[in-house]
Formats: C-alpha cells, sequence, structure tokens
C-alpha cells in the first residue's frame, strides 16, 4: 500500500517537472557563425555523385554536340552590340518566317531582345548546344505584337531610358533618355500605322518596364521557345557552310 | 486589403496547426535532465539555381555545387549532433538539369543531401504553376510559404505556412516569405496567386508560432537582404517582426562574411543571413541555449 503512495507520487512530481519544463521556452543566449566558401577537394567524392552521374552523361551528350562556327566572341552590351545584334537579327528574321506562313506573311518590322537576358556571351570558334543554353537558360517562347506607332515609340524611349537593348529593324539616336532620329525599316514611323514586333513573353507581358508591350493591338503566341528557335537556325546556316559573324552598325547611337 | 482574403488565410492556418499538433513529438525527459547549454547548428544556403556541381571557367572556376556543399554538410552532421539543414529559394533555373530535368533532379537530390526545410523562390515560377505542382511536392523536406495564396490555383493545399521541428529538446519553428511576384514573375506563370503583404504575414505566423511555444522562430525569406527603395527586403522584415530570431535570406545573391545582427520591433536581436548563390556558400551558424 505504502509502497504504492510513494510510487504515485514520484510518478506525479516527474510529471510536474516535465510539464513545467515543456511549458518553459528555452532563452537563446549566445550565437557564432562560420560562412565557407564551397570547393573542389582534389581526389574527394560526394555521396551524391553517384545519383547525379547517369543525367550527367545524358546532359554532356546533347550539350557537347557542335551546331556552328563563330568568326569572333560575341558580347553583349549596351548601347548595341555583337551579340544583342546577332540574337535580334536572328529572331527578326525566323518571325518572318513564321509570319509568312502563319500571319499572311505580314512585314516584322523590329525585333527586341533584353540585354539582361542574354546570360552569356558565345565564344569564337565551335558553339555547342551548351553555349546557346548557358547565352539562353530562361523557357521564353517568342510572341508577335502588332503595336500603334504611339507604342512603337514608347518602346524605342524605354530602351533609350535603359541605355539600349538588342534591336532588328529600326535605327536610333539616345538623347536624354529618348528615342531621336527613329527610323523604321529605313522610314520614319507613322502614327497612322500599326507595326508588328517580334520579342519574348517575358518582355510581352510587361517585364523589364516594357509595360507598353502588355497591351498590343494583336498578340500572335508562336509557342516556339527562343533557345529552340536559335539552335535550330543555327544548325541551318551550318548545314549551308555559313559562318556565324555580327557586328556592330551604328543601329543604337548614344547623343551623349 | 481585402478582409476576406486575410480571412481565409487565417483559417487555413488554424487548419495547419491543427493538423500539426497531433504530429508534435513531446520533448524526452532526458534531453531536459542534461546540464549545459543546447547547442542548435544552423547550416543554410539559397538561390542555388540547380548548380550541382562546380563551376567552370569564369571567376567561380572549381567553386561551388550541390554535391561538394553535400561533402561539407556531412563533415559538420558528424561532429554536431543537433544539425539544421535549411534553404531560403530559388533552387530552380540556371543548369541545363533544369531545361532537361525540369528540378526534379534538384529536389531529389536535396532530399538525399537531408534538407530539413525549404521555401519557394520566384524562380520556383519558371515553369508555371504546374513546374511547382509536378515537382516541389516530390521534397522529402517541408516547402513552407506564409504569403502566397494558392487558395485559388492547382497548388490550392500544397504547400504549409510554417513546419515545427523538435531538435535537442528545442521547439523550432520555421516559416517561409515569398516576394512579390508582379513585375518580377510572368503573370502567365503565377496566375492566380495572391501575394499578401510579407511583414503581416510574417507578424501573423511569429506570434502563431512563439503561442505554440517555439524556443527558436526561424523566417526563411526570398524578399532579398536590403534594397536602397522602398522595396520590402530582410532588412525591413527584421525591424518590422518581434519574434523572428533569425532570417535566412535569398534572391540578392549577397555574400555575407557572417550574418547582420539588427534590432527588432521591440529592440530584441534578430540575426540576418544569406550565402551568396550557386552553392558557392554555405553558411553556419551555432546557437546556444540556456
Amino acid at each position: 500500500m505504502q509502497f504504492s503512495f510513494i510510487g504515485r507520487g514520484i510518478a506525479t512530481l516527474a510529471l510536474a517537472v516535465m510539464l513545467l519544463a515543456c511549458n518553459q521556452t528555452k532563452e537563446l543566449v549566445k550565437y557564432s557563425s562560420n560562412y565557407q566558401d564551397v570547393v573542389v577537394v582534389k581526389g574527394k567524392t560526394s555521396r551524391i555523385d553517384a545519383a547525379i552521374a547517369p543525367y550527367k552523361k545524358e546532359l554532356d551528350e546533347q550539350m557537347n554536340e557542335a551546331i556552328a562556327t563563330s568568326a569572333k566572341e560575341l558580347s553583349a552590351y549596351r548601347p548595341e552590340s555583337e551579340l544583342s545584334n546577332f540574337v535580334s537579327d536572328l529572331l527578326r528574321e525566323v518571325a518572318q518566317k513564321y509570319a509568312q506562313k502563319h500571319l499572311n506573311n505580314e512585314t516584322i518590322a523590329v525585333s527586341l531582345a533584353n540585354n539582361g537576358g542574354l546570360r552569356s556571351s558565345l565564344p569564337k570558334g565551335t558553339i555547342t548546344v551548351r553555349n546557346i543554353f548557358e547565352l539562353m537558360p530562361f523557357e521564353n517562347e517568342l510572341v508577335l505584337l502588332q503595336l500603334s506607332g504611339e507604342q512603337l515609340k514608347q518602346m524605342l524611349d524605354a530602351i533609350s531610358r535603359r541605355g539600349g537593348e538588342g534591336v532588328s529593324g529600326c535605327r536610333l539616336t539616345i538623347k536624354d533618355d529618348k528615342a531621336t532620329a527613329i527610323t523604321v525599316l529605313g522610314e520614319a514611323i507613322d502614327n497612322k500605322n500599326s507595326y508588328w514586333v517580334a520579342t519574348s513573353d517575358y518582355l510581352a507581358s510587361g517585364g523589364d518596364t516594357f509595360h507598353m508591350l502588355a497591351k498590343p493591338e494583336k498578340r500572335v503566341n508562336t509557342g516556339l521557345k527562343i533557345r529552340d528557335v536559335i539552335i535550330e537556325d543555327l544548325k541551318l546556316k551550318n548545314s549551308k557552310g555559313i559562318v556565324i559573324d555580327a557586328k556592330l552598325d551604328g543601329r543604337i547611337k548614344d547623343a551623349k | 486589403m481585402g478582409g476576406l482574403k486575410m480571412q481565409n488565410r487565417r483559417t487555413f492556418i488554424r487548419n495547419i496547426a491543427l493538423g500539426t499538433t497531433g504530429l508534435m513529438v513531446a520533448p524526452t525527459f532526458s534531453t531536459f535532465a542534461a546540464k549545459g547549454k543546447t547547442k542548435l547548428t544552423i547550416l543554410h544556403t539559397n538561390d542555388m539555381h540547380c548548380h550541382l556541381e562546380s563551376f567552370t571557367g569564369g571567376r567561380y572556376d572549381g567553386k561551388g555545387g550541390l554535391t561538394n556543399l553535400c561533402r561539407m554538410v556531412d563533415k559538420i552532421r558528424k561532429q554536431e549532433d543537433n544539425v539544421l539543414l535549411l534553404d531560403a529559394g530559388d533552387m530552380f533555373q540556371g543548369t541545363p538539369y533544369f531545361n532537361f530535368y525540369k528540378g526534379e533532379l534538384m529536389i531529389k537530390l536535396m532530399s538525399e543531401v537531408g534538407y530539413d526545410a525549404g521555401t519557394i523562390g520566384n524562380h520556383e515560377f519558371d515553369n508555371g504553376l504546374e513546374g511547382i505542382a509536378n515537382v516541389l511536392p516530390k521534397a522529402k523536406f517541408p516547402i513552407v510559404n506564409a504569403n502566397y495564396d494558392f487558395s485559388e490555383t492547382i497548388l490550392k493545399d500544397t504547400f504549409k505556412p510554417y513546419t515545427i521541428v523538435n531538435k535537442a529538446g528545442l521547439k523550432v519553428g520555421i516559416y517561409g516569405i515569398g516576394i512579390e511576384l508582379h513585375g518580377l514573375v510572368a503573370p502567365t506563370n503565377y496566375g492566380k496567386t495572391h501575394f499578401e503583404n510579407p511583414v503581416s504575414a510574417a507578424l501573423d505566423i511569429e506570434a502563431e508560432l512563439k503561442e505554440e511555444g517555439c524556443d527558436l522562430i526561424i523566417c526563411l525569406s526570398h524578399l532579398g537582404h536590403k534594397y536602397k527603395g522602398d522595396d520590402i527586403s530582410d532588412y525591413t522584415l527584421a525591424g518590422a517582426t518581434k519574434n523572428t530570431d533569425l532570417i535566412i535570406g535569398g534572391h540578392t545573391h549577397t555574400f555575407l562574411k557572417e550574418p547582420v545582427a539588427l534590432s527588432n520591433k521591440e529592440g530584441k536581436q534578430v540575426l540576418v543571413g544569406q550565402a551568396g548563390w550557386g552553392a558557392l556558400m554555405l553558411g553556419r551558424i551555432d546557437l546556444w541555449f540556456d
């Protein structure tokens, strides 16, 4: 009898201590930190290497395919650059082919490729699929927009405020953050006209402050990934023996 | 802003809280009997962007990559009893591994490395809501977010605002906060996801976690470290909250040498960390409790 009473007493006490402990939160009293660089250590493997290996093999086979040759390294910078000229010229050309098939052969007057979307340079010499993935990692699609003359002018002003972007089909001079001396396919913008512009779905949704592109007169989603479009076009040119090249032609000048 | 929306979230939180209470493990007696201070080691990453392997060429040649990070984490886990490995979002996008395997490989490997919790960054939306629905639920660690209202999307009921982890007899509450999607992510990619104010969401959740008796409250934030303008950052969150002890940040790819110690709304200390990107850095913060 007495034994079980004591036993019960201990159990109650233990429970009380546990409950007390549970209700009492602990205080953070001290900290220290150590931020370390992650580096390759020669000869050391990690336990996830084996899990990566089959994917790496499959990927490398596709990524290392040579698809073109470039006469020089193409890099992106502002106001115009070899790389942004190259990509925007290619986009306008491909968009025109698309329009020929699916859009009554309407003229694609201008193309726009944002410099921020060109994530890497293209090397001199052999260009692989991997180079194009590094250039264009995003799953952006080619979109065609019909803009009013006024909207097109707004787009060119936005380009000017940003110090230049990749364009094809037009020429302009940046002056006080505005586009001046504009020509589109060799002519001044006619505000009574509409113009077809080829760009990415990212910019067409108003990205990078191109708000005016989000409300076009018409919009055609081609469903073509820009990266795929570039790869296919390079392969096609390569099969014809064309070496990739691009040059500055003064399409965007900075007045300052 | 919409009282109805907020009401929905509160109801949601209440439901979640009811759901998790049953799963909580009571701290064992032996842990409390142990003398001296309790040590907890927090390891953290952010913006890994599918960098499974080290960089080749350029300024980061021979650095970074989840595989190398894994080796460091394993070593620390051997040395320390109580380790939590956390990530602050943007696991997706950045190498062909993402283009080919849609983030699924990344999530599989992060699960194998042994992440304890993660959150949703803006690049998690790169393949739309379907891209999230197809991949993130496969993670073997909880992915938490408290300020994206997915109730009108296919992600309804997919993510919890927070998780509670019991480690070393400590109750650790971990919640997630995401960045404004408008202007950053194509509208077609986030659909009817409603963005709720990060500060009010954080205040709600941290109060809830305090009520749950958490000893430590951690925010996994993809807001960005600090901005010149008015955009909400980890600095904003640190100064506006009352119960959050630690903010593990991301988005701005900030390489800190150590976590920044700031004051919260009540003058108490908050630590704000961030560890670069591309698994180029592993953040480590050791905490002692008494």
